[in-house]
């Protein structure tokens, strides 16, 4: 496996989608973190993060206004965000809520892992 | 029993006739308004060629609860909407009734009383013993409960297809660590067992989108995103995925046309990628499939020619119904599940294009769509 040296922070409330992306997504090499609401230590991690896998629908909270958040602070609006969901308005969601990318669940490992290498 | 009651009626009618005491029944129009007026739960009502309402019977006074002096003479606009009013509804649908002999009429009406409710039935031209065209005729039913019913199943489709996507993706994940580890043990049967799994997660990805799509369109809700795209390169890009994944027909591509179409890229990739797949399952290995990009003063049209099975005649209009199979896919066990062209037809209305078919059973199909040109500059 090429191993890299970049950090992907998962943000997805649901375990059985975080577990198996997370052993996925280090099984490649990635450095994982991962974390399921918006609250504080979550947003502690963004800044060390190189992409953000961001899930629409967290309990509580919705994903784009956690996107938005990252986008309005200087320190973070760089770090790329693929807004990820179920919903099949999810590129017109992650559009507004000004992130980079989308991509509608449930997707193929290979189309995730193209979009991921686009930005990292 | 519906049978014996017709039957009841016509023997009546003979004898009546046949006795000669009272003339014809059949001509009879006190005869003709017992049979109307009998019928109090469907709505049947005549109006002029102009939509002026000439009579209304019982189950019309029931449905709308107008009495039939109040509406004798007004316009039929006064059941429609004002939304449907706007679009000059009324007009066009007796205009269509006209033109086809027969209008199916599924929209929501307004009683006396401003309450709506949705209604489905017919519109027939009226026409005198010289086919003299006179008015028309509405025979209409309220479907409201059916309508409400029908919808809390869409929704319940949509809500249970939205609840499958998850577990769907997290299998997607798991396979797909399973396929990891067996690349770096090198155990074949893993890797080919997991190319399968997949190959079953795609189909089941599939078919939730088509019910998915159904559920959109049933509730008004498929939203297009529009944009300009040359219709040669479109078609290019939708034949080289197909040929990835289909061996066996020769596919081909003619081009008539350079035109820029407006139109949802994915949605009509969609409906092209159906097509397509449609002619490779129902011909033999072997044969040719033609593609064709073509115009005319406002269209762009696609075609895509088979020399397959064929559809008989009276499959034709079936087709595009829902959950409608095919007799060749049953017969032939291609495996489906009667969406595809229902969806790729609403697509297709969408845009305000049409979709039709030429078919000759044993010698094969050719589907055509047109979406109309529209100006970039």
């Amino acid at each position: 496996m090429p191993k890299t040296n970049k950090t992907i922070l998962i943000i997805d409330d649901n375990p059985y989608i975080l577990k198996p992306l997370s052993l996925l997504l280090s099984g490649l090499g990635y450095s994982v973190t991962s974390a399921t609401d918006g609250k504080e230590a979550t947003m502690m991690q963004i800044p060390f993060s190189n992409l953000i896998l961001l899930d629409s629908r967290l309990q509580g909270i919705k994903g784009q206004d956690i996107c938005r958040k990252i986008k309005s602070d200087k320190s973070t609006k760089h770090i790329p965000i693929i807004m990820c969901s179920a919903d099949n308005q999810i590129k017109v969601i992650a559009k507004e809520a000004g992130a980079d990318d989308s991509i509608e669940k449930p997707f193929s490992v290979s189309d995730l892992l193209k979009k991921i290498k686009k930005y990292i | 029993m519906p049978q014996s009651k017709k039957g009841k009626y016509s023997s009546r009618l003979s004898s009546k006739k046949n006795s000669g005491t009272h003339g014809s029944f059949r001509t009879h129009e006190g005869f003709y308004r017992m049979m109307v007026e009998s019928l109090d739960g469907q709505s049947i009502f005549t109006t002029d060629k102009g939509g002026v309402i000439s009579s209304w019977n019982v189950g019309s006074e029931k449905l709308f609860g107008y009495k039939e002096k109040e509406v004798i003479g007004k316009n039929v606009s006064l059941i429609f909407t004002p939304e449907d009013i706007k679009k000059n509804i009324p007009q066009k649908e007796l205009k269509e009734a006209k033109k086809k002999n027969k209008v199916v009429e599924e929209r929501t009406h307004v009683r006396k009383n401003k309450s709506l409710f949705w209604a489905s039935g017919l519109i027939y031209p009226l026409k005198d013993e010289k086919k003299i065209h006179r008015g028309f005729t509405f025979i209409l039913v309220n479907r409201t409960e059916e309508k409400a019913l029908d919808k809390r199943k869409d929704d319940f489709i949509s809500t249970a297809t939205h609840e499958l996507k998850t577990p769907v993706m997290s299998i997607r994940l798991f396979a797909e660590i399973v396929a990891q580890q067996a690349k770096k043990t090198g155990d074949k049967v893993g890797l080919e067992s997991v190319k399968e799994l997949n190959i079953q997660l795609d189909r089941l990805t599939a078919l939730m989108n088509y019910l998915l799509d159904v559920a959109k369109i049933q509730q008004g809700k498929l939203h297009l995103d529009k944009t300009f795209f040359n219709v040669n390169e479109f078609i290019e890009e939708v034949i080289e995925v197909i040929k990835g994944i289909s061996i066996g027909h020769l596919l081909s591509f003619t081009k008539a046309t350079n035109k820029e179409m407006y139109a949802d890229r994915e949605r009509i990739s969609q409906v092209l990628t159906n097509l397509i797949s449609n002619a490779i399952k129902y011909s033999d290995k072997g044969n040719r499939v033609i593609v064709k990009s073509a115009h005319d003063n406002k269209n762009i049209i696609i075609s895509i020619r088979d020399f397959g099975f064929g559809i008989p005649k009276a499959e034709q209009k079936l087709i595009f119904s829902r959950f409608y199979r095919a007799n060749a896919a049953i017969e032939n066990n291609i495996s489906g599940i009667g969406l595809g062209l229902y969806v790729a037809m609403q697509i297709i209305k969408a845009h305000n294009g049409k979709m039709w078919l030429k078919s000759v059973e044993g010698k094969g199909s050719t589907f055509y769509f047109s979406i109309p040109i529209k100006s970039n500059h």
